[in-house]
């Protein structure tokens, strides 16, 4: 059987400087994979070859078995490969439900000139039934009408990863989404998470510092350090592996 | 083609010996474009504002060196002293201290307008101030005219450079020299850099940053002067337009070194120069090639360049590291307004709209309502404005240039007898089609080249295409009909009025409608970042190419319009880019994103300055019918001309621009939330308990 997600030999160099190199990676249905490393390994950089914000300079990305390659960000969106981003990243001047709502009508293409000039831009039926569930989900129903600049840190990356479920993605990229956030909001995050795996609709591709954070969700975990992946396999085992332990406190993380 | 290069036979040696001769020719005229392009460079490195004022400031500098030398017979060296040391370090004081100083954290693009305002006001401010008159022929910098010193020849080749051209060639070297010392060399030339990229940073090193950017704006200003003083002699007359035009082949320079390379300017300014020279030469004197390409080249070049080069494409605007300390912006006014006050805004607003038409067709007299008819016309170019650039989020400095193409479409189809409705949509289509081809490209550049690139369009077609008769249909403007139909005249103002009206208002609902639907979401996610739109499925390309595209067709159907209206399509008088300047200001003046804006400022452009002319005229009727007045009084009332009235409004106009990098939504978006704020307030103290903001913001935070 074909995984959900392929990644094979992806390579990037910025200004001479290798950023990724032939680093290999594979995501099946419905699982939550770990991609952890110390800062500048390259986790950020192979999410936005995947999700085609970058051109790797070498390498295969497949989704089911079909080459995704040299498609833009905002095709592979429609395909089902939703992201978040380390650095939040959300629209300015836009309530929460907003968001949700014009991730909901982008993928589905359901918005458009036509449907503004003759007048029926507001939500419909099925678009706020689809909103309120996945606010429900991630507990933002409360804050739904309230500006998403307004809302704290940990709330805003709980908008972005709303945002991005809204596209009904296959595939999940999410950087690092407990950083920044205190105890209980990681506790939330986690929970949050937990609830999307649940629904065995999703597999997520998480990067994270956070330890027992990964340990607790993820499956599996590749480690990247200096653009190499030096490991993979079982958390617990991965976790384990003296290599990973040197790569990672030798950072001090 | 020189008559001595053309008897030789042509050989190898020759040709290469013509190579060069034409080379040198170029290197004069390559200076002058490296001498702007440094100058913008060094502005923008060290202010970070692109400041395309640089030609306003230079023209200025020119202009009173002109008249110090010219009309006053100043001697050279004081004349030079004022001209360029005091003129231009004042101007650069100024500038800082008055303006910039308070944007130093403000976006690019308050930056940019203001210095579109700049642009706008400051030419008009000089001719007010030095006299209208025609200024021929510019005194050049260096008196020497004796052109044969400079005259060698080696082998077949003669090179010939006259005194100006050496003078600007030495400024050019030692000014080159000089900047990259001062940023190589200096610890001043470092912290001018910081400056521009956290002054907050840069302050909480201890470096005193007020004294530092006040520093670089003398300094760039100094140099827009002696830029003006040298390249004056250029032109036969002293115009300011000549100045803007250059522009684009000093912008062409700036991209080669990425906005931000002194010597990367330099080079391309030279190789600039060079091209043109080897062009000049080398093709054939008579071909359609050569006469559409020469005028062309910078235009050419400078869409090449921005197409082409990878660092523009891929280019990032700078953002402060400290920048996240910033408030958010104010939410727009409609966020903050209880629904009662909805209901009663919306009253009032019919209440002024019937007001209007009641009062230009009992009230007001012809010359008025004449006035105001055109005002409407003119709003619905405005119109496209807003969509464009307040909704879409491009700066474009070609709105006014699709109106030219719209009128002119309009014109040529009246003439094949089709009637004049279905022209103004023959002719919005047209300027549509233009906008798709011109849009295609231009929309995937970021924010600052897009408005350079609009910029290069709208000069291009003014420089070189406005000449072509298939594009304006000959030497005199074509006549253009006011329409009839089904029987009812619109051939008189007041109808036509009416006529223009409905088209504004069928236009302003559309353009509500997109923003506040779908495409006006999709557009605000595409403004806060590409990546993050993308992320979710938007194509941002496609969302921002679409508005272009209605931006330049609605543009198109108000040039038609307002062709109809004045009954010619008349490009140097109703479209020119110096014009479509001044209706971009008053609408991000205004308000870019709101549609009250648009019908304002259109009737503003023609109201404003026949209100300022009576204002002027008034003591000259007073001095005519009280000549017995005391002679103090007769003395200030003879000091008022009427023919100040149009520059004047131009100066306001651009002026009111400076009031963008505070209010970023416009003043009426502005006044209309603080006056919401101040009635609930009041509503609220009298009823204490009662209606409190439907949505529950905190209306009581501080401003
Ligand atoms: N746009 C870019 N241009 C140049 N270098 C980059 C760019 N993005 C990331 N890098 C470099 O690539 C390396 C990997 O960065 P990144 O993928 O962000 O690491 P991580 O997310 O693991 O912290 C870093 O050394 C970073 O400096
Ligand atoms: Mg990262």
């Amino acid at each position: 059987m074909t995984a959900l997600l392929e990644a094979v030999g992806i390579t990037k160099v910025y200004d001479g400087m290798a950023a990724l190199t032939d680093v290999s990676i594979e995501v099946d249905t419905a699982e939550l994979v770990a991609l952890i490393g110390p800062n500048g390994a390259g986790k950020t950089t192979l999410f936005d070859c995947l999700s085609g914000v970058q051109r790797a300079d070498a390498g295969i990305v497949r989704l089911e078995g079909r080459e995704i390659e040299g498609l833009a960000p905002h095709e592979r969106a429609r395909m089902g490969i939703a992201r978040t981003f380390q650095r939040i990243e959300l629209f300015t001047g836009m309530t929460v439900r907003d968001h949700l709502l014009v991730a909901d009508r982008a993928v589905r293409r359901s918005g458009g000139l036509l449907r503004d000039l003759t007048g029926r831009a507001k939500p419909d039926a099925g678009e706020r039934e689809r909103c309120d569930e996945v606010l429900e989900l991630v507990g933002l129903a409360d804050d739904a009408d309230r500006p998403a600049h307004a809302l704290s840190l940990g709330r805003g990356r709980v908008v972005e990863l709303a945002r991005a479920l809204m596209c009904r993605p296959r595939l999940l990229f999410l950087d690092e989404p407990s950083s920044g956030l205190d105890r209980t909001e990681t506790a939330e995050m986690a929970g949050v998470l937990e609830r999307v795996m649940e629904q065995g609709a999703t597999a997520i591709l998480l990067c994270e510092h956070d330890v027992p954070f990964v340990e607790r969700l993820a499956s599996r975990t590749y480690v990247l350090d200096c653009g190499r992946r030096i490991a993979a396999g079982p958390t617990r085992d991965v976790l384990a592996d003296p290599d990973v332990r040197a790569a990672y406190l030798g950072q001090g993380v | 083609m020189t008559a001595a290069a053309a008897v030789q036979p042509v050989l190898a040696a020759g040709a290469v010996g013509d190579f060069f001769e034409y080379a040198v020719r170029g290197i004069p005229f390559g200076c002058v474009y490296a001498l702007l392009a440094v100058g913008l460079v060094l502005n923008y490195k060290t202010s970070g504002v692109f400041n395309l004022a640089f030609a306003a400031q230079a023209y200025a500098s020119a202009a009173v060196f002109y008249v110090v030398r010219k009309e006053h017979e100043w001697a050279l060296v004081p004349a030079a002293l004022l001209s360029i040391v005091v003129v231009g370090a004042a101007l650069g004081f100024l500038l800082d201290y008055a303006l910039y100083r308070h944007q130093r954290t403000a976006s690019p693009l308050a930056k940019l307008v203001t210095s579109l305002g700049l642009l706008v006001a400051m030419p008009e401010m000089v001719k007010l101030a030095l006299g209208p008159g025609v200024k021929a022929n510019p005194p050049p910098l260096w008196t020497v005219r004796r052109t044969d010193d400079f005259l060698w020849r080696v082998g077949g080749s003669r090179f010939v450079l006259d005194a100006g051209q050496i003078a600007t060639v030495l400024a050019t070297v030692f000014v080159v020299i000089g900047l990259t010392l001062l940023f190589r060399r200096t610890a001043l030339g470092l912290q001018m850099r910081a400056v521009v990229e956290s002054p907050r940073l840069l302050r909480l090193q201890g470096v005193d940053t007020d004294r530092v950017a006040v520093v670089s704006w003398i300094l760039s200003s100094m140099l827009a002067a002696l830029v003006g003083v040298l390249l004056a002699p250029l032109f036969a007359q002293l115009t300011s337009l000549d100045f803007f035009t250059l522009l684009v082949a000093a912008i062409a320079a700036c991209v080669v070194g990425n906005l931000t390379s002194i010597s990367g300017a330099f080079l391309g300014g030279l190789a600039l120069g060079i091209l043109q020279a080897e062009l000049a030469g080398f093709l054939p004197t008579d071909s359609v090639v050569a006469n559409g390409l020469r005028p062309s080249l910078p235009f050419v070049v400078l869409f090449a360049l921005l197409l082409i080069r990878q660092s523009v494409r891929s280019a990032r605007t700078v953002t402060d590291p400290l920048a996240g300390v910033d408030p958010p912006p104010d939410p727009p006014p409609a966020d903050i307004r209880p629904a009662w006050m909805t209901t009663a805004t919306r009253a009032f607003a019919v209440v002024v709209i019937v007001a209007g038409f009641a009062l230009c067709a009992w009230v007001f007299d012809d010359y008025w309502v004449g006035l105001i008819a055109a005002g409407v016309c003119l709003a619905v170019v405005m119109l496209s404005i807003v969509l464009t650039t307040g909704v879409g989020g491009t700066i474009s400095l070609c709105q006014c240039t699709f109106a030219a193409i719209g009128a002119l479409a309009t014109a040529q189809l009246t003439q094949h007898d089709v009637p004049v409705l279905v022209a103004m949509v023959g002719g919005a289509a047209v300027a549509a089609a233009v906008g798709a081809v011109l849009g295609f490209p231009v929309i995937r550049l970021p924010g600052i080249y897009a408005a350079l690139a609009t910029l290069a369009f709208a000069l291009f077609f003014e420089g070189v295409l406005i000449n072509l008769s298939w594009v304006s249909g000959g030497d005199t403007p074509l006549r253009v009909p006011r329409p009839t139909v089904l029987g009812t005249s619109f051939l008189a103002d007041r109808p036509f009025l009416v006529l223009a009206a409905a088209v504004f208002a069928v236009a302003g609902v559309a353009v509500i409608a997109l923003r506040e639907g779908t495409t006006g979401r999709f557009l605000d996610a595409v403004r806060t970042s590409d990546t993050a739109a993308s992320s979710v499925g938007i194509n941002p390309a496609r969302t921002r190419l679409v508005v272009f595209v209605l931006g330049a067709g609605l543009a198109g159907l108000g040039g038609g319009l307002v062709a109809s209206f004045s009954g010619q399509a008349n490009y140097s008088q109703s479209f020119t880019f110096f014009i479509g300047l001044v209706w971009l200001v008053l609408v991000i003046t205004a308000g870019s994103r709101s549609v009250q804006a648009a019908i304002i400022s259109g009737i503003s452009f023609f109201v404003f300055p026949a209100l300022l002319d009576r204002l002027f005229t008034w003591p000259v009727n007073f001095v005519d019918t009280n000549p017995g007045a005391p002679p103090w009084l007769l003395d200030i009332m003879g000091f008022f001309k009427p023919e100040w009235a149009q520059g004047v409004a131009f100066v306001l106009f651009g002026l009111g621009a400076l009031t963008y990098a505070k209010h970023p939504e416009g003043i009426i978006a502005a006044q209309t939330s603080a006056s919401i704020r101040r009635t609930v307030r009041f509503v609220e103290r009298r009823r204490p308990a009662a209606t409190s903001p439907s949505n529950g913001l905190d209306l009581e935070a501080p401003a």
